[in-house]
């Protein structure tokens, strides 16, 4: 699977969580996941656990403190496959 | 020695000098506080003797214990605290006097409140602070519910902006808590007054309370995060199933 299709993946997951439409729409790598997406913090579990069945990966705890931007979701994705 | 473990010796020995003070303080803070609710605020608990006999039995036992508390009012943890035990029974059965974790933006710019809460056996967090803070209140928690002391915990992290169970915003902390702790015994607590519609700071003046109890014991086939989130699942549903039940037997309040 190449990045932009794992992007599109991570962004398609995210969407159900996300309360600032306005930055779903112009989402980038950079984009913060809470500070930017206003992703409440708490569901961040789900989206971790939603990224290991969707992409049948498993990631550790301090991986997944890791990731706060859509791009170091990706990137970490990416580096399991 | 590691540096963290070097920090975690030094964060157990302030707890147990916490521990010292705070049992001195027992009874002069407890019964300042029962006064103020009892004829100040004139709360009333509509089932008390029920709730303390049945807190009596439930706690009764040497598996470690968490209180899970449904949470609409900033003053949650003390009205169950005077609710579970007359503050001369947590003299003498201290340990069951619950610990809470209070956020710390709530009293640190308050210089009484932060002396009530040291006294209140409290352990503050920060819930902007770092994983490094986080990892240890927790590690605190872990350490004295394997004591034989009761936390409390509200699984919904803060007071609920509907006034209701809300499943889809659950935290979970609670899970992560009890899976750390093999046997823990979850003590769910559904709690409201008859006239709160909404979340408040404290509830109104003249307040009568329901207070019902349930023991669960979460497992878990799951491990890691979906072992947590499993876990907390289990607890804010017992939740939710009590408050089905409160608003069937009093269908014409809150």
């Amino acid at each position: 699977m190449n990045e932009k299709e794992i992007f599109d993946k991570v962004v398609k997951i995210l969407e159900p969580y996300v309360r600032n439409q306005d930055a779903l729409k112009s989402i980038k790598n950079e984009t913060n996941i809470v500070t930017d997406l206003q992703v409440n913090s708490s569901r961040l579990v789900d989206i971790i656990l939603a990224m290991e069945d969707e992409f049948d990966i498993e990631i550790a705890d301090e991986e997944a403190d890791s990731v706060e931007s859509v791009g170091a979701a990706v990137s970490l994705i990416k580096s399991k496959q | 020695m590691s540096t963290v473990k070097q920090n975690f010796k030094i964060e157990i020995y302030r707890l147990f000098i916490q521990i010292f003070w705070d049992r001195l303080a027992v009874l002069p803070l407890g019964y300042t506080i029962s006064f103020i609710f009892k004829y100040i605020l004139k709360y009333k608990i509509k089932n008390l003797e029920e709730i303390r006999a049945e807190y009596k039995k439930l706690s009764n036992t040497a598996d470690p214990i968490l209180i899970c508390p449904n949470h609409l009012t900033m003053i949650d943890s003390n009205i169950i605290i005077w609710a579970l035990a007359p503050m001369l029974w947590y003299q003498f059965n201290f340990k069951k006097l619950s610990w809470n974790v209070p956020a710390v933006e709530n009293f640190k710019n308050t210089l009484t409140r932060r002396f009530v809460t040291y006294l209140g056996k409290c352990i503050p967090v920060d819930r902007n602070g770092s994983k490094e803070h986080h990892d240890m209140v927790l590690q605190k928690t872990i350490y004295l519910m394997n004591k034989g002391e009761v936390f409390t915990y509200f699984p919904e992290g803060g007071r609920s902006r509907t006034a209701r169970i809300d499943m889809e915003n659950i935290r979970y902390g609670v899970g992560k808590l009890v899976a750390e702790i093999p046997k823990t015994r979850v003590i769910c607590i559904y709690m409201r007054g008859e006239g709160q519609k909404t979340y408040t700071e404290i509830p109104q003046k003249g307040e009568k309370f329901t207070i019902k109890l349930k023991m669960i014991y979460p497992k878990t086939e799951y491990t890691g995060l979906r072992a947590h989130r499993d876990i907390s699942t289990q607890i804010i549903q017992t939740l939710k199933n009590m408050e089905d039940d409160y608003f069937k037997e009093f269908p014409d309040v809150g």
